[in-house]
């Protein structure tokens, strides 16, 4: 348990929504990495055009040293979960809030990456990956939103006594 | 002048208390005043960079979009006779070697319906590609192969895809002949994405129907259809493994079937071997009952 002088007021909505947007990203994210591993399930998606899942799935830029985009995705939103969790949200530790913020904005750095080789290089685009982008998006905008209307217990407690 | 002394006492004392709280006052509305500055600050910085995240987002999308892909067709030649004679060799030299059939991804799925046959009545092997397409790169190579232990191909092409730079065959103005099956071959447009080979409407029907994924995706190419009984969707391996090579050195990698891309390509070709030998009632018997295709067979006795 923390004590109240060493907490802070994050948000009600944080932790929650955060939560869920992470699971979201752990299912879209768990889909693809089955999809990609068990040749006989393929993604619902088309596969002509510039919407076209299978020609940015099988690309030479699904793999990063190697390894499947779609596993690294999956360990990013496993890895975001204790980050988001109500005891984390609330905690004055600069070093959650900080890895926290520096953990989601080197999802958006990823992302960056993976839009430009699906725009300008692949010349397609996988809708569930776009999914993925979206809410990694989503999150680090929640992110950087919560921890900037985060407020440290002292000052609520002073403004307490103002009132 | 005793009371007076006590008054003057009091009053300083509450004047002191006074001044006291007015300063703590003070500071604390100071700290609330510097506390809410910081916090519209951190707003401000929050929205800053999100919006920031979202204009390089926005930015690499109109830029990718607007920046169309110039895809030229690349020459088209005639196979040289050191691919042809290696495709019909590997056809029938790697039969007896037991395949890797775990290199083999995306296996064909089973169709139920009408059986596809040509005029003659002879089951029929439709395939529906692009010229551009890595993925159809990929796979002409071991279709050729398993096609090529059933009957024999002439004016086979090579080529390089458009996309992806991949070594591959073309089967566009190619013909094939086979006393087991028939094969029709279409590379429906060129390596620049401009229409080579009409489908007839009932290939075109096949297409629409069964060329997506089996979820019921829009087609896509390649797209196998195996005499009405099985389709393949896409490729069977990663064309990355032929990434940086000639249609020379795959040919010559064929015979090869304990390294990749012979041996990838060598369970491809027995797992379409199989099929097609389920299609035409195990015709030869040499082919459908060789090392390979048994194992192929039993592979996709697993498959949906």
């Amino acid at each position: 348990m923390q004590s109240p002088e060493h907490r802070v007021y994050a948000p009600r909505w944080a932790a929650p929504v955060a939560l869920l947007l992470t699971l979201a990203g752990i299912g879209v994210a768990i889909y693809l990495t089955i999809a990609h591993y068990d040749t006989h399930v393929s993604l619902v998606c088309s596969a002509k055009g510039a919407i076209n899942c299978e020609k940015v799935t099988s690309s030479a830029q699904s793999k990063v040293f190697g390894i499947p985009v779609a596993l690294l995705g999956l360990a990013y939103f496993v890895g975001m979960v204790p980050l988001h969790l109500p005891v984390a949200w609330r905690s004055a530790d600069p070093r959650i809030r900080i890895g926290r913020l520096a953990y989601c904005a080197s999802g958006i750095v990823f992302v960056f990456y993976l839009i430009y080789a699906e725009a300008m290089i692949i010349k397609a685009i996988c809708l569930w990956c776009t999914a993925i982008h979206a809410i990694t998006l989503v999150l680090f905008t929640l992110t950087v939103f919560a921890t900037a209307l985060s407020v440290p217990a002292s000052l609520v407690e002073l403004d307490d006594g103002d009132d | 002048m005793a009371d007076d002394s006590r008054h003057d006492r009091q009053g300083r004392t509450s004047t002191k208390f006074a001044a006291k709280k007015a300063a703590t006052e003070r500071i604390a509305a100071a700290r609330a005043a510097q506390a809410k500055a910081n916090r519209r600050r951190n707003v401000m910085v929050a929205g800053g960079s999100t919006l920031a995240v979202v204009l390089v987002v926005g930015l690499i999308v109109v830029v990718g979009l607007s920046s169309k892909k110039k895809l030229s067709a690349t020459a088209v030649v005639a196979a040289p006779a050191s691919v042809s004679s290696a495709i019909t060799s590997a056809a029938t030299s790697t039969l007896s070697a037991t395949p890797d059939i775990s290199l083999v991804g995306g296996p064909p799925s089973r169709l139920t319906g009408a059986k596809l046959t040509n005029s003659a009545g002879l089951p029929q092997v439709l395939y529906v590609g692009a010229e551009y397409c890595p993925n159809c790169g990929a796979t002409r190579w071991p279709l050729a192969i398993a096609l090529s232990r059933f009957g024999t191909f002439s004016n086979l092409k090579t080529l390089t895809s458009s996309e992806a730079s991949i070594p591959t065959l073309s089967f566009r103005g190619s013909s094939y002949t086979s006393t087991f099956i028939n094969f029709d071959g279409k590379e429906q447009v060129d390596g620049a994405n401009k229409p080579l080979e009409t489908l007839s409407a009932a290939e075109d029907s096949l297409f629409n129907n069964f060329g997506g994924s089996p979820n019921g995706s829009t087609p896509g190419y390649p797209f196998i259809d195996f005499g009405g009984i099985w389709k393949q969707n896409g490729t069977s391996y990663n064309y990355t493994e032929l990434s940086g090579m000639t249609p020379e050195t795959v040919a010559a990698s064929l015979s090869n079937v304990a390294a990749k891309p012979g041996s990838t390509i060598k369970a491809s070709a027995d797992v379409y071997t199989a099929i097609i030998c389920q299609m035409d009632g195990g015709k030869p018997a040499n082919v459908c009952t060789a090392t390979g295709v048994i194992a192929a067979t039993a592979a996709l006795a697993g498959a949906k």
